[in-house]
């Protein structure tokens, strides 16, 4: 390197971090809230099957909590938590959490959310149609103290039809299905069903139907490894360099997360023998 | 000219008073010389400088020309003599060989300030809180690069926006509520990418002005200050022309006259930083430099005397600033920041001036700005595009009616035509309940905004009453977005103590339309009202020197700030033709700043040093947050520069900077949002914390070389020179369980060479 262009090197250099790596499990962590029906007519029950990890807890007692009340308009500005709401529902208190061995984690127990039958009343025509979000808040704690919170939006609409979740028919390394651990930089792809590409009609600003089409993103998560990027639109393959020697106690994990970016999941998990 | 025959003056002679009228025997051969004196380095022609012949003791004038000639000389040997202030003494042994033939005297000046210039039109409008700076003072400040408005960080209550801004802060003001001027016009911004240098070639910069509390009626619509640069004219006695390369950047600046009356200056830099950067940045996992930052900038000015009592001044700037990454992963995880992401600002003002003196007392001017702002923002598939037509106009009239009243009158106006398009999250019309990053809340549009036009209309009044100046002040103001009008007195009086003390205080009120973002319809609200201000400063400027033009002078101003109607963002929503929308915006902010801005100024044979100090605070409050530290509140500033002479064109200059930490919320925890695949940070309270104190070492040195014909000149500006680690913010990984501060700027040495003739 050229004596002057040190100082520039070092302002490159000075933006380093070790910070822990998004796509890596490892702490406890709450990867998706798949719900059967994301969008639903208000009155509707639906059913919550979160999926967590704890990968470094070692089994340690885990527990979850859970409440609802009507979004008090988070997109707006308004605080991240039912508290103080008069609609707030529990639904679960400190209720066991158990995560199989050997990697803990997979999905959770799963559980019933009923959406407000009034969720839509008062409503202008536009949020009726286009929906209004139901949030659910869900802590998960560890007997030593840790824990995580996350939240999911369940949307009520007059819509027809209804929002529905992708469903992945396959998920390829280097255009393969998965099998052994790989010992090199593997390629990456999730398949989805045709059905899972939906478009959908939505009402603008100013009440116009406008059709609109979901582009779903996926989040990769390994045990081992790196992946990059971290995430990506489905029909992009992503880079996985695996581990250069399989953990000891338990298999490598690939978890694979998709959305449909309207509250549509679907969580696809590979432990390489 | 000829040889004079009167006995001159020692000191003007500077040859010790042994000069006689010449006189010689007629039995000696008589011969003439010619001399022409220049300026060793610029070659300009020196007029009015006697030189001497010795030992003859014959002594002539140059003219305009910087002529000289001798007649009658005796034959021989002789010396040729100028000792002229200023300049190092010459002498030239000569031994009449060449006969008559010209000879070139080429005089070496002991300090060269080529850029120092001379305020043609004078402006007569800056009030006693108007601080300016001359090239001469900002070419050379330490660890300002020779930029004429990053020097202005160094004058009294400027504060310190952050490592790679250097946006101006203006005693407790927010950054955008400093407005930035050339030639009177505004422009949308000032300095180019990342703050490295202004979009001014600074050898074209006349000075740059700083107004803060209690400024003028002349300007308006920034609640906190302005900072204003003057181009010059072009130099009116030959072909001139500057060229310099350094680590970041080259350019050339060329200037001449046209003959009859008019001159003219062309520049022009184009930075390299971005090609460097690339070179030098490590791969990242996260992102890639697609097309290295770059700036350029160009300036021309034309002026022309188009009568004894009319000048015409037109003045092209333009400026051009784009960069551009790739981030292959999703900034901070949101899937809305991945992508390529690039940002291109540009804007070019076209600035005619007119400047009519019908008597010596009075004064019109008239100038127009025509011109146009672009500024685009590509983050993946999003983007923020607005192209802005731009007209703004500006008159004055000056009159001195008396010795004990001058008053003036004037105008300015703006016009803006915007087209706008966005493609944007959370555009859509989002309301409670809808999601808050996602698809299905995007909006695209392209908007041609109506005629936005402001106007300012002025009244100014200066009573001398002895050692007394009192000036009130009006000016009125119409923000047409908004459909408001404001009143807004302004007054100020000085009082001289004595010949080496004067006191001031100033006070007015202030309006700010809001942001244009701010009022659009779908990213902002377009019922909100324009920001107001009162100021109120009180000060005294006190000089030590005694009538001599060395040692020290100081000065302080108390201000305070009363700010109301700030625009801040709420969580509200309101009904909107059956559709549910956020406020997003109202006026519903307060706040007020106080301090002290305080300077010493020491002016020495060899030695400069300046000394400012500002002690301050600045809170804000609103219904949403309650009472707060303003985010840009910064307690103590000190900034001490010194400058030194060590000879033979040598020079050192230091700048130390102390500052108070930047303020920030900090986050006290972060919900995980299954739908978007990110935490949402909760808050502390708000701008609870600070960073730690910033501080900096800045060094520069100077060297130049004067030949015959041209200047070389060689500078280092080391930037932090003792490689601080200083922290400009803090930053957390993706969940917000860990944390690191944001290191700023490490060392910076910009090495540069600059060559004119």
């Amino acid at each position: 390197m050229r004596w002057w262009l040190l100082p520039l090197a070092m302002l490159a250099g000075c933006d380093r971090s070790e910070f822990k790596d998004v796509s890596v499990l490892g702490d406890l962590r709450v990867l998706a809230m798949p719900i059967d029906a994301p969008e639903v007519a208000p009155g509707t029950t639906v059913n919550v099957t979160p999926f967590v990890t704890d990968l470094k807890g070692g089994g340690r007692a885990l527990s979850y909590s859970a409440e609802g009340c009507v979004d008090p308009g988070l997109s707006v500005g308004a605080e991240l938590t039912c508290a103080g709401r008069p609609d707030r529902l529990v639904i679960a208190t400190d209720v066991a959490l158990p995560l199989a061995a050997p990697d803990y984690t997979g999905s959770a127990p799963t559980f019933a959310v009923t959406i407000p039958a009034n969720i839509l009343d008062n409503q202008p025509a536009t949020v009726q149609a286009n929906g209004y979000a139901y949030l659910l808040f869900y802590t998960v704690k560890a007997a030593d103290g840790a824990s995580v919170r996350a939240f999911k939006r369940i949307f009520a609409s007059t819509k027809s039809p209804k929002n529905t979740n992708p469903v992945v028919s396959a998920v390829t390394g280097d255009g393969a299905p998965l099998g052994a651990l790989p010992t090199a930089l593997t390629k990456l792809e999730v398949t989805l069903t045709p059905a899972s590409f939906e478009s959908y009609p939505q009402l603008d600003v100013d009440g116009r139907p406008v059709t609109k089409n979901e582009d779903p993103l996926v989040s990769w998560f390994v045990s081992d490894g790196t992946v990059d990027p971290i995430q990506d639109a489905v029909k992009e393959a992503v880079s996985w360099q695996p581990p250069t020697a399989a953990p000891a106690g338990r298999p490598v994990l690939l978890v694979a997360v998709v959305r449909d970016r309207r509250g549509g999941d679907a969580v696809f998990r590979y432990a390489f023998p | 000219m000829a040889a004079s025959a009167e006995t001159p003056s020692p000191v003007a002679a500077g040859v010790e008073g042994k000069l006689a009228v010449a006189s010689s025997p007629s039995a000696v051969a008589r011969r003439s010389y010619r001399a022409r004196v220049v300026e060793r380095g610029t070659r300009r022609a020196l007029g009015g400088v006697k030189v001497y012949l010795l030992p003859h003791k014959l002594q002539a004038t140059t003219d305009d020309l910087g002529e000289a000639r001798f007649d009658d000389v005796p034959d021989g040997p002789f010396q040729w003599v100028v000792n002229l202030p200023g300049y190092e003494r010459f002498e030239l042994s000569d031994d009449g060989a060449a006969g008559d033939a010209p000879r070139t005297l080429r005089v070496t000046k002991r300090n060269y300030e080529v850029y120092e210039t001379t305020v043609t039109d004078r402006d007569a409008n800056r009030d006693a809180r108007t601080r300016s700076l001359k090239p001469s003072e900002f070419l050379k400040a330490p660890g300002a690069y020779g930029d004429p408005v990053k020097a202005v960080q160094n004058l009294p209550g400027v504060g310190r926006v952050g490592a790679l801004s250097s946006a101006v802060i203006i005693e407790g003001s927010a950054p955008q509520d400093t407005s930035y001027l050339i030639d009177g016009h505004q422009v949308p911004i000032i300095f180019h990418f990342g703050g490295l240098t202004s979009v001014v070639f600074p050898e074209a910069v006349e000075r740059v002005d700083y107004l803060a509390s209690g400024y003028g009626p002349e300007y308006g619509r920034a609640l906190g200050g302005l900072v204003g640069v003057t181009t010059r004219a072009g130099r009116d006695d030959r072909f001139h022309l500057l060229t310099f390369a350094d680590t970041f950047q080259a350019g050339a600046l060329g200037e001449g006259t046209t003959g009859g009356g008019g001159t003219w200056l062309v520049g022009a830099r184009q930075s390299y930083i971005g090609t460097v950067l690339k070179a030098v940045l490590q791969p990242d996992k996260n992102y890639d430099l697609l097309v290295a930052p770059k700036y350029t900038d160009a300036l021309v000015v034309w002026e022309q005397k188009a009568s004894a009592k009319t000048r015409v001044k037109i003045v092209g700037v333009g400026s051009y600033d784009e960069v551009k990454f790739l981030y292959d992963n999703p900034i901070g995880r949101d899937a809305s920041g991945r992508g390529t992401f690039s940002n291109t600002t540009s804007f070019w003002r076209l600035i005619p001036q007119v400047s009519y003196r019908p008597d010596d007392a009075s004064v019109l001017k008239l100038s127009l700005g025509v011109g146009q702002d672009r500024i685009r923002v590509d983050v993946y598939r999003d983007f923020f595009d607005v192209t802005a037509l731009q007209l703004t106009t500006r008159g004055d009239y000056d009159r001195k009616f008396s010795s004990a009243y001058r008053g003036g009158l004037g105008f300015d106006h703006a016009f803006t035509w915007a087209d706008v398009g966005y493609r944007l999250p959370g555009a859509g019309g989002g309301g409670p309940g809808t999601a808050a990053n996602s698809s299905t809340n995007t909006a695209i549009a392209s908007v041609v905004a109506p005629a936005y036009q402001l106007y300012g209309l002025y009244w100014r009044n200066v009573f001398t009453l002895g050692d007394w100046t009192i000036e009130p002040k009006l000016r009125v103001e119409r923000h047409q977005p908004v459909d408001e009008t404001f009143l807004l007195p302004r007054f100020a009086v000085n009082y001289r103590w004595d010949d080496s003390l004067k006191l001031r205080a100033a006070a007015g009120l202030y309006a700010q339309p809001p942001q244009a973002a701010e009022l659009d319809g779908r990213l902002g609200n377009p019922d909100i009202s324009s920001e107001r201000a009162g100021h109120a400063t009180v000060g005294f400027e006190k000089d030590f020197r005694g009538g001599a033009s060395r040692g020290l002078t100081m000065s302080a101003d108390f201000f305070y700030k009363d700010l109301d109607r700030l625009v801040v963002g709420t969580p509200n929503v309101r009904l909107v033709n059956g559709h549910l929308e956020p406020v997003r915006f109202d006026n519903s902010g307060i706040g007020h700043a106080f301090g002290l801005a305080s300077q010493l100024k020491y002016e020495g044979d060899r030695w400069k040093g300046w000394l400012t100090y500002t002690l301050s605070k600045s809170v804000r409050r609103d219904p949403y947050t309650g009472d707060r530290p303003f985010r840009y509140d910064q307690t103590h500033i000190l900034n001490a520069m010194v400058s030194y002479d060590l000879g033979r064109r040598w020079s050192l200059g230091a700048r130390l900077r102390l500052v108070s930490g930047q303020r920030y919320t900090p986050i006290v925890g972060a919900v995980y949002d299954a739908d978007d695949d990110v935490y949402r940070p909760i808050a502390g309270a708000a701008n609870s914390e600070r960073v730690p104190a910033f501080w900096s070492l800045d060094l520069r040195f100077d060297k130049q070389w004067v030949f015959d014909g041209w200047l070389l000149s060689m500078y280092l500006d080391v930037q932090n020179a003792t490689n601080n680690k200083n922290v400009e913010g803090l930053r957390y990984s993706y969940d917000y369980s860990q944390s690191e501060w944001v290191q700023g700027l490490p060392m910076i040495p910009v090495f540069g060479l600059k060559a004119e003739f």
